[in-house]
């Protein structure tokens, strides 16, 4: 073992500390840096949900690419359109039975009910096509777009007798803003319910 | 149980104990005497909210659930302070634990309590000790909304008096010991070491890193908690949140049990004339504890759905390894050691015998609570009060009693007389064990706890176990009798004695660095600039894509500064000037994480976003933290600074993780 006896002996561990520090430093940034330069070639590569690009670049450029709908609910998240699950090859029955399995595996349940009775949330009995009084006396379609958009950002339009606040810390975890087919999925499912 | 002058301890125990000092006295009376005020009010509250549920008084729903809250607030600061003077006065005669830090400690709990009363009797707080997110900030007008902030403030001097202990535990018994490996025992495990600490400093030891993860864990939690009420746009992870009050609420509790575990390795002997040896099961079983306790807590998440099914597989093993070896070798190798010892029967070394009885019922209880199966069935009903209350109530506060009535027979000259001996004993049992069984059977049939009104007939059991309760506080009442006859005694013999020769403190060792060999600066220096990368502007720009990002970058700038502070810390000149200020140190090492994390609440933060300048001032800020935070830890030593080095970061991580929106 390298005792660190002398204030020299020292200083030469710090510096060769340094210098293996910056060397894999160096290795990061040139990695990005050959990353970076691919993706500017090629820009309909970036992921959907990839983060803005660096302030140099010009992001109007790749916006119309990563925003498909007018009722996208995050500006990097976009959600699944109704066209989605026929592209995934996923028929309906499997969508509603993917999405039953995750009313139940994200506790969905706990407070929404599928037979009418009041919870701490709106029923989804009937819920999909009916017409939806907001909070702010407004009144909505519940058709897809309202669905999804009430499962990725729960509080943007926030139904009569419901509570703000509740919802988003309760599927925080769900991330649900990165999981388009599972929204699509779940929405199938609320549909499925009349 | 002879009432007389004779010694009150078994003949040969006086060469087993060593004569305590003043200054060691006046702690145990000041923690133990607090302790038992405590829980003679808060037991009240309990009494009164179990005669609510047996419909002979009437408390409305909102005073029952303040009491509720206030109770087991309150009987956690109880049980705690009379724990830790216990643990304190028994393991000073081998570790010279620093004074004044006991009475910060003490100061800071007390002032905890204070604030948790005001906010529960005055704001009305009422969402029960475990704060479960988010129902302290949705109280609906059932309580003022700053009560809830005093509570949570009250909860953090609370947790900074234990972790001042802990860490005290730490660097002195370290110290003494010469390091980690030989005072855990791994040395002696390894046979290179052939005088093994004794097994009360095996106990502390666990107790006091087992205390400061648990501490460091409920830090990040109430200070997110915190961030809340300073930002109500604050959101957190439901299940993380969660998962960070029970990891801390539920290792607290245990930690009482094995602070006084520590204490009895000490205080029995005196009664059995026999040592109380270390042997190498009681090393495997507190490095047991230690491996185990953190994720024991699990238990108490096993009916969350979202909860991982692997969490929920290592808390069940964890559950059993945490609690089942120590509780096994202790109880075992104290009762072989009374076995044929000719042990002095008095009424504190009865109390002594009594508690284990206590801690091994209640422990069995919890061991079958943290059977997924039965968990199910009995998590939320009033087998788990049963369970927690043995091993509290027949366990923990059995031994203050013992450490209390032993500390007055002492000063007397005599033990307690037997007729009154007998009948609070008698008493204490009787009512103890049945107001617990009430609980285990109504638990058993489904009655629900943490309810104000129970099931409909079901006030039967809470009249019995009101009772019951009852006959324990006569047998309170009797035994606080008998020890005032003794304090009188001891009053009048006080100016009579010839006063104990002085007893000096034992050596210990001098702090070493964090780190000593040119690979670890290297290692840091490498590290440190790598994470200077975290700086960059893409990456600043990239983690606007999410708060978590953001804060895990917040994270890591302050883990270059950490990483820099404790390479400084480590320069032979430097440590040779810091080594001699712990207490700053230690005050540094509490204060600087709890700004980085309210430092990471959006509102402080977003303001300073558009101006460039302000908010890379912001960033260098973190590192600056991180710097303080380092530096501090260097002071501390080389164990204790290390593992306060890995909290601090690791609060950053939990924050980062958790805290999803604002």
């Amino acid at each position: 073992m390298a005792q660190a006896k002398t204030g020299d002996a020292l200083w030469k561990w710090i510096l060769g500390g340094i210098a293996a520090g910056a060397a894999v430093l160096g290795l990061l940034i040139g990695a990005y840096a050959i990353g970076y330069d691919r993706g500017q070639d090629n820009p309909t590569a970036v992921a959907p949900t990839t983060p803005a690009p660096p302030a140099e670049t010009e992001p109007e450029a790749t916006a119309p690419e990563t925003t498909p709908t007018e009722t996208t609910p995050t500006e990097t998240t976009p959600p699944p359109t109704e066209t989605q699950p026929a592209d995934t090859g996923a028929s309906e029955a499997d969508l509603v039975a993917r999405g039953e399995e995750l009313w139940s595996s994200t506790g969905c349940a706990g407070c929404h009910s599928l037979d009418g009775s009041a919870g701490v949330g709106p029923t989804m009995q009937g819920l999909a096509g009916s017409t939806v009084t907001l909070d702010d006396g407004s009144q909505v379609a519940a058709d897809d777009a309202y669905l999804e958009r009430a499962i990725v950002d729960p509080d943007a339009q926030v139904a009569e007798g419901a509570q703000a606040g509740i919802m988003p810390g309760a599927v925080a975890s769900q991330e649900f803003a990165t999981r388009p087919d599972d929204v699509a999925a779940l929405v199938a499912f609320i549909k499925a319910q009349g | 149980m002879e009432a007389g002058t004779v010694s009150v301890v078994h003949p040969r125990g006086t060469e087993l104990l060593a004569t305590a000092r003043v200054d060691e006295r006046r702690i145990a009376w000041l923690f133990v005497c607090t302790g038992i005020a405590l829980f003679g009010v808060m037991g009240l509250m309990g009494l009164a909210m179990r005669l609510n549920q047996a419909e002979v008084v009437t408390l409305s729903d909102s005073w029952f659930y303040r009491l509720m809250t206030l109770h087991g607030a309150g009987m956690l600061v109880a049980v705690l302070l009379a724990a830790m003077g216990a643990l304190w006065f028994t393991l000073r005669a081998t570790v010279p634990l620093h004074l004044g830090r006991m009475v910060f400690t003490y100061l800071s709990i007390l002032g905890g309590a204070v604030l948790v009363l005001i906010a529960v009797l005055i704001g009305g707080f009422a969402a029960g000790w475990t704060f479960l997110w988010p129902l302290p900030f949705d109280s609906f007008g059932a309580w003022r909304p700053w009560s809830t902030d005093v509570f949570l403030v009250g909860l953090l001097l609370v947790g900074a008096g234990f972790f001042v202990f802990c860490l005290d535990v730490l660097m002195q018994t370290t110290a003494t010991y010469g390091g980690l490996q030989r005072a855990l025992g791994i040395s002696y495990l390894r046979n290179r070491d052939d005088s093994p600490p004794p097994p009360v400093a095996l106990a502390a030891m666990a107790v006091a890193i087992e205390g400061l993860i648990a501490t460091a864990v409920g830090t990040t939690i109430v200070v997110a908690l915190i961030g809340r009420a300073i930002d109500s746009g604050l959101e957190m992870d439901a299940l993380w949140a969660k998962n960070l009050t029970y990891m801390f609420g539920h290792s607290i509790f245990n930690l009482v049990i094995y602070l006084f575990a520590g204490a009895v390795y000490v205080l029995l002997p005196g009664y059995a004339g026999r040592p109380w040896k270390t042997t190498k099961p009681i090393v495997v079983a507190w490095l047991f504890t230690i491996v185990f306790v953190a994720t024991a807590y699990g238990h108490h998440l096993y009916m969350d759905f979202v909860q991982p099914a692997w969490a929920s597989g290592v808390a069940s093993i964890a559950s059993f390894g945490a609690a089942l070896p120590p509780a096994v070798v202790t109880i075992f190798t104290g009762v072989v050691l009374i076995w044929g010892s000719r042990y002095r029967w008095t009424l504190a070394s009865t109390l002594l015998y009594l508690g284990f009885m206590g801690w091994a019922i209640g422990g069995t209880g919890a061991v079958i609570d943290s059977l997924i199966p039965l968990n199910f069935k009995f998590h939320n009903t009033l087998w788990v009060a049963g369970h927690f209350h043995t091993y509290l109530l027949m366990g923990v506060v059995l031994w203050t009693f013992a450490l209390f009535v032993r500390m007055l027979e002492e000063s007397a000259g005599r033990t307690a007389r037997d007729g009154v001996s007998a009948f609070s004993l008698g008493a204490l049992l009787v009512g103890g064990y049945g107001l617990v069984g009430v609980w285990y059977v109504s638990g058993a049939l489904g009655v629900p706890r943490r309810w104000a009104i129970h099931p409909e007939g079901s006030a039967g059991y809470s009249l019995v176990a009101s009772i019951f309760a009852i006959v324990f506080a006569v047998g309170f009442l009797v035994l606080l009798l008998e020890c005032l006859r003794l304090a009188r005694i001891a009053s009048v013999q006080r100016w009579e004695r010839i006063p104990a020769p002085r007893r000096s403190l034992p050596a210990r060792a001098a702090p070493e660095p964090l780190l000593s060999t040119g690979y670890q600066f290297a290692a840091v220096c490498a590290a440190t600039v790598v994470f200077v990368g975290s700086y960059a502007p893409p990456i600043t720009d990239a983690v606007e894509s999410s708060i978590r990002y953001h804060h895990l970058q917040h994270a890591a700038m302050y883990l270059v500064g950490l990483l820099v502070g404790v390479a400084f810390a480590s320069l032979p000149a430097v440590f040779a000037r810091i080594r001699s200020h712990p207490n700053l140190g230690i005050t540094l090492v509490i204060a600087a994480p709890v700004v980085m994390m309210l430092g990471m609440v959006p509102a402080v933060y977003e303001s300073l976003e558009p101006n460039w300048g302000l908010h890379l001032l912001y960033h260098i800020g973190m590192a600056a933290l991180g710097v303080v935070t380092g530096l501090a830890a260097g002071a501390l030593g080389l164990v204790a600074g290390r593992l306060v080095f890995v909290l601090s970061i690791g609060m950053a991580l939990m924050y980062a993780a958790g805290v999803t929106g604002g």
